[in-house]
């Protein structure tokens, strides 16, 4: 039987979606794979049991986090999709202030009738069997895991830095075309996207298991950026820590 | 074999030549601070043979950054077909560091186990080489690979504008056959040592004999250089996969969606890499940075030395160069040589 696959989003932009609705040419050959039970931007259905989840988004409010621990008991397997759900994304940069200082900064007044706590990834409320990386995440990334898990695999994704993927394609290193990068202490995965295409990567896919933090910051102030601009640069997508939930 | 001359325009007038007959890459200029790549010749203006150092060597023609191995199709009787894919290919523009580089891996990659996809590659590629003039970070002078004497069909030596030509082969002779060229003078020729000579006289240099090399790293085991510098390493592994002489690689099984048909390919893979040493259990035998720092220079200056009987790098300084903590393997095996009172 083939597997029952259910996507949910919390807090984020749903464009990991999209970019599933986006494998235009594959799609069919996914529901070869899998059953699509529930999916808010692709299906009009609903069900009460499935067996994988895939959850994009951060956990943001009291609701969010009763509906996760609710899909968690439902599901055998949890895999978290997207930056905002796997590193907490830029949700993540308003755990700095305070809850109602947030509130007033987006909405004024009207701000004091929602319900926001501090951003977190899912991991860091339940239990999360894989974490597929990336804003949005990767097509083809996505495909190999929906493939794999089909197998019976565990899918194998990298643990180390985006050089490897800019080294392999030959694009001059962003840090020879007089701007910055974070990709020397990035997860790769992506094809190194951002330096193909003429930007630094700003570190969606979070940071490798081990990376060499100090040495990347003295990259960076080598190449004149101030430490609050470097302190920026590893904010950007990664400033998610559980100090914030104190 | 005779030392013949040609002009800028014959070197125009030969690559538009071997373009008529086929596949050709030289390097080419690109945006940011002196770099360059070897990339496919669409027009030979663009080409650029007056330049450093190219991000990758032109090992990724042999050696592709990613290659099929196996095709296969699964059913009652599952089909399985070895791939390999070679075509003919003219290398222009290639230094002698490369061209070492290229030689040394015919010998690691055809040693007891020959890879037939190496092999079909390599016996497709012919090598035009030009001279260079090192910059800052090459130390071809220290490992003895300024020059070589294999590994092309031609050599080109810039002279006053001119070109020296070396013909080397008869793939090489035929390459000049409607070139106009004239013999050498003995001025020239006496130009040519003195310019290989010059080209020698690096700043940049290891404080031993490049042959001695092996032996000083048997007491380099515990130095605490290699911490020191892994300090800052980044494991990134770009020193690995710009180098010349690394050859290693991963291979993975990639089945279609379908999951009636796939192919076994192989990737690129660079022991500075974390996971480069992981086995199927967890366990990694390479767990730190200095662990694997330590390893890649014991590759290049140790094992594969000793096993083959010459250093496993060209000197070409694409690993520095590249590497934005900018270790550097000369500065490394002079902090060695000193810390153990080796320095000669």
């Amino acid at each position: 039987m083939k597997p029952r696959v259910a996507m949910f989003a919390f807090t984020c932009c749903e464009g990991c979606g999209l970019a599933v609705i986006e494998c235009e040419n594959e799609l069919l050959d996914v529901l070869n794979l899998i059953d699509l039970v529930e999916w808010r931007e692709g299906l009009s259905e609903k069900a009460e049991e499935y067996d994988i989840a895939l959850v994009e988004g951060s956990i943001s409010t009291h609701a969010d986090e009763k509906k996760i621990k609710e899909i968690r008991e439902k599901a055998k397997v949890l895999v978290a999709i997207g930056a905002c759900a796997t590193t907490g994304g830029l949700n993540a940069l308003k755990n700095r202030y305070g809850m109602h200082e947030v509130k007033q900064m987006v909405y004024g007044k009207a701000g004091e009738q929602f319900d926001t706590i501090p951003a977190r990834p899912l991991r860091a409320v339940v239990p999360v069997d894989l974490e597929l990386h990336g804003c949005p995440i990767d097509r083809t990334e996505f495909l190999r895991v929906v493939r794999d898990v089909a197998l019976g695999k565990t899918p194998k994704l990298p643990d180390y830095p985006l050089c490897v993927e800019c080294k392999k394609k030959e694009n001059v290193c962003v840090f020879f075309r007089g701007m910055t990068c974070m990709g020397p202490v990035v997860r790769a995965g992506c094809g190194a996207i951002c330096p193909t295409f003429g930007d630094g990567c700003e570190g969606c896919r979070g940071l490798v298991s081990n990376p060499n933090e100090n040495a990347h910051k003295e990259t960076l102030a080598e190449h004149g950026l101030t430490v609050t601009e470097v302190l920026q640069h590893f904010d950007m997508f990664n400033s998610y820590t559980e100090d914030h939930l104190a | 074999m005779a030392l013949q001359v040609i002009g800028c325009e014959a070197v125009t007038q030969l690559l538009e030549k071997l373009m008529a007959e086929g596949r050709v890459v030289a390097p080419h200029q690109r945006e940011g601070n002196k770099q360059w790549v070897f990339e496919d010749v669409k027009d030979p203006c663009d080409v650029c043979l007056d330049y450093t150092s190219t991000i990758l060597p032109p090992k990724k023609y042999a050696f592709p950054p990613k290659e099929k191995l196996l095709h296969y199709e699964l059913a009652d009787r599952p089909k399985m077909e070895a791939v390999i894919e070679a075509e003919p290919l003219v290398i222009f523009g290639a230094h002698p560091c490369d061209i070492y580089g290229l030689n040394a891996l015919d010998k690691a990659l055809c040693d007891q186990k020959v890879d037939p996809n190496w092999v079909a590659r390599r016996a497709q590629i012919r090598i035009v080489g030009v001279d260079c003039e090192p910059d800052e970070y090459c130390f071809c002078g220290s490992m003895g690979t300024a020059s070589v004497s294999t590994g092309y069909d031609l050599f080109l030596t810039p002279l006053n504008g001119d070109y020296v030509v070396e013909v080397a082969t008869p793939a090489g002779e035929a390459m000049m056959e409607g070139i106009p060229a004239r013999e050498a003078s003995a001025e020239e020729i006496a130009a040519v040592k003195k310019r290989l000579e010059t080209k020698l006289r690096q700043e940049r240099k290891i404080n031993c004999d490049v042959n001695s090399l092996p032996l000083h790293f048997s007491g380099f085991e515990k130095s605490p250089v290699w911490a020191e510098v892994a300090e800052k390493c980044y494991s990134c592994g770009t020193c690995n996969l710009t180098c010349p002489t690394c050859f290693c690689f991963d291979v993975l099984d990639e089945m279609d969606l379908s999951l009636h048909s796939g192919n076994r390919e192989r990737e690129w893979d660079g022991c500075m890499l974390e996971e480069f040493a992981q086995v199927g259990s967890g366990e990694n035998f390479r767990e730190e940075r200095e662990d694997r720092l330590k390893h890649r220079f014991f590759r290049k200056y140790s094992y594969l030395f000793t096993k083959y009987g010459e250093p496993y790098c060209c000197g070409c300084g694409r690993c520095v160069r590249q590497c934005l903590v900018h270790i550097d393997p000369v500065d490394t095996i002079n902090r060695l040589l000193a810390h153990s009172g080796k320095e000669a």
